[in-house]
């Protein structure tokens, strides 16, 4: 009896292993949608209010109940303490802590902190480049990501089930 | 008795300079109401206006007059110092650095001086920016109460213009005055008043909330060009003293005829030496048809031994201590005759 149970047990763990992966890589999707998202707003802040950075990214940290508007509240913060610091500091301290690193490649991470270098000390007309610029590697990304994701998921799920089996089979 | 300066934080100022440069600045401890002017040129000293005299900003013992102790700005700081003062945003104040200018928080003035690119006439961006002056505004609650009581006649204010130099304090008392008028004073009761802070100097207003004191009746449209401006609030807020800083331009003349065919009365300020070659500017006449100088206040900068000062580069060190600065407000009719002569 304890063994027809172990087995059981075996087998939900691989199978739901495999759905839990293919869930992270929909999570890891989604974020990316939350981050092209909440870039786009402040572009928009930007280009139709010439809203300052700091008011700016208040107003949308105040929106978005997601981990992009924590960011962007966190950041408001850092650039309003009573010792100035430079942008870029502010952009890479607040990555480290609010970002959800897991959740983005390295190539995502890095033109992301590209963005925080670029943000701040351009005219209007390069500002909105720079983030047009970033827009566009991300949708990139994020196309690139969407073709494997159907296929990626599948692959986990089905993995998973197969792994669950297999298990089963051996052990019995 | 001398009017009370209150006293602006000097964190302000500290929070838009460079790192190194703050760090410099907190060892020198400068007082808030002593401290004038600080200027950045890149590969020169830190240059500072202290109680009337030029320093150097040492890099270890505060003040010097050693240029050989004193800390230079690099690109970098320059860049950090910029940076600071567009609130990390240089696209929101592009309009602001085309004219040459930067207020922030507190109504401090930061001119900048660069590599400007233009169209003919038309400056279409400034880079390079390698020259800063930092102005740090002085907030002077009551200096326009000695004057304030000769701009009414039978109960009615009349329309003011406040003439002088630059940097004898047009704009400090246009501040006062607006707010003695916003919130009445004794016999003379408060006026809805409509400010047009093109250059967010008057008010300083930080995200819409006036920094300094403007009165409680006082409404402000800010950094919005003048002429535009009061036509607006003329339209808008129905305004009875309609108070605008550092006229000039042909549009603001005629917006300034417009409020008065309006039947409303104007407070203003404008660039002049004295009172003859004021009146005898273009604009100034055509505005006169007008009425719209029924009083002339001229401010003038003396010592206390009376003599005229018209620049502050004209004084020795010994001259400029604590309480010798004085400010003299000559008050004339529409005809330039003079009415009164106070001392404040």
């Amino acid at each position: 009896m304890l063994r027809v149970v172990g087995i059981m047990l075996m087998s939900v763990a691989f199978a739901g292993g495999g759905f839990a992966y293919a869930e992270l890589i929909k999570k890891e999707y989604d974020a990316l949608i939350i981050m092209m998202k909440a870039v786009e707003r402040l572009r928009e802040e930007i280009q139709v209010g010439h809203t300052p950075l700091p008011e700016a990214l208040e107003r949308i940290g105040n929106r978005e109940n997601n981990y992009m508007g924590t960011f962007f509240l966190r950041m408001v913060e850092g650039l309003s303490t009573d010792v100035a610091q430079r942008f870029l500091e502010v952009w890479k301290q607040m990555m480290e802590t609010s970002v959800e690193y897991s959740l983005l490649t390295e190539k995502e991470r890095q033109i992301f902190e590209e963005l925080g270098s670029s943000l701040g000390y351009l005219n209007l007309d390069y500002q909105l480049s720079a983030i047009e610029l970033f827009l566009t590697q991300m949708e990139d990304l994020r196309m690139e990501r969407k073709s494997e994701l159907k296929n990626k998921r599948k692959v986990s799920r089905v993995f998973g089930v197969a792994s669950a089996l297999l298990v089963s089979l051996i052990l019995i | 008795m001398r009017n009370k300066i209150k006293k602006q934080p000097v964190e302000q100022i500290l929070r838009i300079l460079p790192k190194g440069i703050r760090k410099a600045m907190e060892n020198a401890n400068p007082e808030s109401d002593k401290l004038e002017e600080i200027r950045l040129r890149i590969e020169r000293p830190v240059s500072i206006l202290y109680e009337g005299q030029r320093w150097m900003l040492s890099k270890e013992t505060g003040l010097t007059k050693e240029s050989k102790k004193a800390l230079y700005v690099k690109e970098s700081d320059l860049n950090e110092c910029i940076e600071y003062v567009c609130n990390y945003s240089m696209y929101a104040y592009e309009e602001e650095l085309k004219h040459g200018f930067v207020t922030i928080q507190g109504g401090h003035r930061i001119g900048v001086a660069g590599k400007i690119v233009s169209e003919g006439n038309k400056v279409l961006y400034i880079k390079n920016i390698s020259f800063l002056n930092i102005r740090v505004a002085h907030e002077v609650f009551g200096c326009g109460e000695k004057v304030f009581p000769h701009l009414w006649e039978k109960h009615h204010f009349q329309n003011t213009m406040i003439v002088s130099e630059p940097g004898a304090g047009k704009t400090t008392l246009l501040r006062d005055l607006i707010r003695l008028l916003s919130d009445g004073n004794g016999a003379y009761t408060e006026q809805e008043v409509s400010l047009v802070d093109e250059r967010s100097e008057v008010a300083a207003c930080y995200r819409g909330v006036p920094q300094n004191d403007v009165g409680r009746h006082t409404d402000v449209m800010d950094n919005c060009p003048k002429a535009i401006g009061m036509n607006m609030m003329l339209r808008s807020m129905k305004p009875q003293v309609l108070a605008v800083d550092e006229i000039g331009s042909q549009s603001d003349v005629e917006a300034i005829k417009t409020a008065l065919h309006s039947g409303v009365k104007i407070l203003m300020s404008a660039h002049g030496e004295d009172i003859e070659r004021f009146l005898s500017k273009e604009y100034v006449r055509e505005l006169g048809k007008e009425n719209a100088f029924e009083r002339i206040i001229l401010i003038e900068k003396k010592r206390e031994d009376g003599d005229n000062v018209t620049l502050e580069n004209n004084l020795d060190d010994n001259d400029v201590k604590e309480g010798i600065m004085l400010r003299r407000y000559k008050i004339y009719n529409e005809k330039g005759e003079l009415l009164d002569c106070l001392e404040s």
